[in-house]
């Protein structure tokens, strides 16, 4: 059960490194407008297939890889 | 044939409208020629998937008609030096930076629109749009494109823009946002990770565990718990504090003092080897009340940006005349007595002032509420704020800004507000007694135990103090207000303070301004009466061509009737009429006095609406009776309002009896008019006397001060700035039919806060005994803490499914 006492102190070490990324995150705006990036993925993926149908295509084929 | 709804902006479409846009594949009925217009912008930048994303038939959003060609032509002002500089950033050696506010966005797809629209124009270097905040930052590079451009580009896809300067409030509040975000992040992963070292803690207290592995454990737990009980926990040991010294018990004394006793006492316990720790507990609270609180203070916030958007005023421009052939354009805040400006037809008039030169009609509606214009010759006196119709106006500036008669009615404003019932907020009365009532058992708890079991008194007390944290009756009211508000904008209803739903359900006189809260301010002609042997289509035949020449409101009602004859030397005689020749013949159509000046001709019987008068060489041929259009679900929304118990009234500051034609048609029997704002202001205090809670619904500048007085108030969509800064709550739509639906809103919301606030109460009581008992060990408590928290959140979000059934009821 020793390993503990490395184990932990590591997960700590984590901890922080994950408090320290949200707290970037938060700083650089990210949270901003959380609405809009939910949406974001889907708007341009419409654009991609209602305006390059031949590219689209092209895309199936490689996703198909 | 069924009514038919503009497939761009969601407004009834007349039978036979001829615009049409062909949208993926189909054909899609338009409006007017504006929403066509835009339409087929978004289907040329190969935008149309816009149409899929949008929020269907979002409310509020704006047709495309709002976007007036005078709009439009007025942006290229911005292209002047002086009226940019203030709102212009230099971002590098060539770019420049501003931030816009941009009205009519009403989904994320709406942004994305526009973001799109504005990275197709060449110069463009980057812009971001904010969907909620509604601002877009665009850098650009001045040589390629000017400003006037890039706001055009925006109103080409149906959108206003506007130049902007976020004011500090806006700064505060995404400041706090930031803040509050981080004290959430620490908590809930230091939340996650305290839990995990009470799990082996408890293993370990079944099954046997070695001290060292144990006390190893508790300084590991102490160690994360340290940051998140002084810096998530920071906002409620403040509050205490503050509610402390105010002699004023709050729910976050109670919370205060529960956290504070577990932290302590577990780090003692860790320091001397005591029998429990609470670190986990002490985490879980923080993290809870955070997310709860968090949620509470977006509701507010959104409701503080939506205030500060409606309130955020066009921009005046005054045209400063310097010379007899040179004017400068300055912001209207700049004028000081004594210049003198040229106000040129369609333009807002800029300051408090009179006219030293020209003559025209000025629309006074935002000030009295009257939609006719009125008469201005040399010397009248204008108000800033105010639109002048026909000619240009040269005015000079008697009174400063400050001074000016807005200002003045904002004053008014602001008194009234101030002695406005006050709203009894159900949760605040609770915690005073739950708090005292806490302290009181906790301290009795412990004296018992004190005299009983003096080793066990302390732990005792603290268990009871830990089980009783008033997690769940502090997030009972917060939960679900947010919801409902969310929910209400959905169905075109924006509350904009954070008592507005509480204080619409009890509400039982709903009192409407007439003007453009009834009414829409359109006129409609409902009876022609030929005379002499004309019929009636060559009467309208004559009688739309004049009209076609004016823009007066009265006029409009004749434009949809386009059966053109020609016409010659038409001339506009502002606010009486229009003459000119029709096939050699003399005609005239106004008022009486003006179509036929000699004779005294007397209308046919009063009723309400106005009369008109078609002469030809100098002989009346025809009456035309005007009235001003009922919005269209007025009846309805009325109707449905009275079922409900609420006696329904009607303010109307207009001197003719029309106020009474409208309150027969709608069933409304209370009804005052002819009243100026402060007779408004006087009704309703009246009603208050009686024990009523008064609802008002508004729309113009002079309802300002009795929107605030009232109980709790609602300002129509077309309402001037002030209205809606005044009301509580604005609806977004034309539509009066949302008010239903907020009432019901507002009831349900208000069953779910009692439901919510019952199930805390009843927990506490059930195991508050428990635990003065000694029979509730740290994991049950935690268990009973979280399990009844989300009971009252999954219940508050049932606000959002009642409310979105009422939407098509």
């Amino acid at each position: 059960m020793d390993i503990i006492y490395f184990l932990i102190p590591l997960a700590l070490v984590l901890l922080v490194v994950a408090i320290l990324a949200f707290i970037w995150a938060v700083r650089s705006n990210q949270f901003e407008d959380l609405d809009r990036e939910a949406q974001r993925i889907l708007f341009d993926e419409d654009q991609a297939t209602t305006l390059k149908k031949s590219d689209q295509q092209n895309k199936l084929h490689n996703h198909g890889d | 044939m069924s009514e038919e709804f503009c497939f761009h902006c969601g407004l009834p479409v007349g039978s036979g409208s001829e615009f049409t846009v062909e949208i993926q594949g189909h054909p899609r009925i338009m409006c007017c020629a504006g929403c066509q217009a835009v339409a087929k912008t978004i289907v040329d930048i190969g935008m149309d998937s816009f149409y899929d994303h949008r929020l269907k038939s979002a409310p509020g959003t704006l047709p495309a008609a709002d976007i007036v060609p005078q709009f439009i032509a007025d942006l290229s002002n911005w292209d002047e030096t002086s009226l940019q500089t203030p709102y212009i950033t230099q971002s590098d050696q060539q770019n420049q930076e501003i931030t816009l506010i941009i009205a009519g966005i009403t989904c994320a797809a709406c942004a994305w629109l526009i973001e799109q629209q504005l990275k197709k124009q060449a110069g463009i270097i980057e812009c971001k749009i904010n969907s909620s905040s509604h601002h877009a930052l665009v850098t650009w590079n001045p040589e390629q494109i000017k400003l006037s451009q890039i706001l055009q580009a925006i109103a080409a896809v149906g959108y206003k823009a506007e130049p902007y300067t976020p004011i500090r409030a806006e700064a505060q509040i995404k400041q706090d946002n930031k803040t509050a975000l981080i004290r959430i992040g620490l908590a809930g992963l230091g939340t996650m990770q305290v839990m995990m070292y009470a799990v082996g803690l408890y293993l370990g207290a079944f099954e046997g565990m070695e001290q060292n592995y144990q006390s190893f454990l508790r300084w590991v737990s102490a160690l994360v718990a340290t940051p998140v009980y002084f810096y998530s926990g920071f906002p409620f040991l403040k509050a205490a504090q503050i509610s402390l010294r105010n002699r004023h018990l709050t729910m976050d004394v109670s919370v205060a003092i529960a956290i504070s006793f577990a932290y302590f006492a577990s780090l003692w316990a860790t320091l001397t080897n005591g029998p429990e720790v609470y670190f986990d507990s002490v985490c879980m609270f923080i993290f809870f009340l955070s997310v709860g609180r968090y949620l509470e203070m977006r509701a507010r916030h959104h409701a503080q940006s939506s205030t500060i958007k409606l309130t955020h005023n066009q921009q005046l421009i005054a045209r400063v005349v310097i010379s007899d052939l040179q004017t400068q354009m300055i912001p209207a805040n700049k004028l000081i007595v004594g210049q003198t400006i040229l106000v040129k037809a369609g333009e807002t008039i800029a300051g408090d002032g009179i006219v030293s030169a020209g003559e025209s009609t000025v629309n006074e509606a935002m000030l009295t509420g009257e939609e006719l214009p009125i008469l201005k010759r040399i010397n009248d006196a204008v108000t800033g704020g105010t639109f002048n119709i026909d000619q240009p106006l040269t005015i000079t500036i008697t009174k400063n800004p400050q001074e000016s008669a807005l200002a003045t009615i904002k004053q008014l404003l602001a008194r009234a507000e101030a002695i406005k019932p006050p709203t009894y907020v159900l949760a605040d009365k609770i915690a005073r007694q739950f708090v005292l009532a806490i302290l009181v058992i906790a301290s009795l708890v412990y004296l018992y135990w004190h005299f009983n079991s003096p080793a066990d008194a302390f732990w005792i007390t603290l268990s009871v103090l830990v089980v009783t944290c008033p997690c769940a009756l502090s997030l009972a009211t917060p939960t679900a207000i947010t919801a409902a508000t969310s929910a209400l904008a959905n169905i075109g209803f924006l509350s904009t303070r954070a008592h507005t739903i509480e204080a619409l359900r009890s509400v039982d006189h709903v009192v409407f301004d007439k003007t453009g809260t009834l009414t829409n301010g359109n006129y409609e002609l409902i009876q022609v009466c030929p005379l002499n042997n004309w019929s009636e289509i060559q009467v309208l035949a004559i009688a739309s061509a004049l009209e076609a020449y004016s823009e007066h409101p009265i006029a409009k009602a004749f434009h949809g009737e386009s059966l053109p004859s020609a016409l010659e030397n038409v001339k506009v005689q502002p606010n009486l009429g229009v003459k000119g020749q029709w096939r050699g013949f003399n005609v005239r159509i106004g008022k009486p006095a003006f179509a036929d000046p000699q004779n005294q001709v007397t209308p046919p019987e009063q009723s309400g609406g106005q009369w008109i008068l078609l002469t030809v060489n100098s002989e009346p041929v025809a009456w035309f009776e005007v009235v001003d259009q009922l919005r269209q679900d007025a009846a309805e929304t009325i109707t449905i309002l009275q079922q409900q118990g609420k006696t329904c009234h009607i303010l109307s500051g207009d001197s003719s009896g029309h106020a009474y034609t409208v309150g027969k048609k709608l069933g409304i029997e209370n009804i005052r008019h002819n009243a100026a704002p402060a007779d408004k202001l006087s009704y309703i205090h009246d009603l208050q006397k009686n024990g009523a809670r008064v609802l008002m619904v508004g729309d113009g500048i002079n309802d300002g001060p009795v929107l605030a007085g009232a109980d709790v108030s609602i300002a129509v969509a077309n309402a001037s700035d002030l209205a809606k800064i005044a009301a509580d709550g604005v609806l977004l739509g034309t539509s009066l039919k949302p008010l239903i639906g907020v009432m019901k809103g507002a009831n349900a919301t208000y069953r779910i806060i009692s439901q919510n606030l019952s199930w805390a109460i009843l927990y506490n009581l059930i195991a508050l005994p428990l635990a003065a008992c000694g029979f509730i060990p740290p994991w049950a408590s935690a268990l009973g803490m979280s399990a009844s928290s989300l009971l009252v959140v999954f219940n508050a979000l049932r606000v959002k499914r009642i409310v979105g059934q009422t939407r098509w009821t």
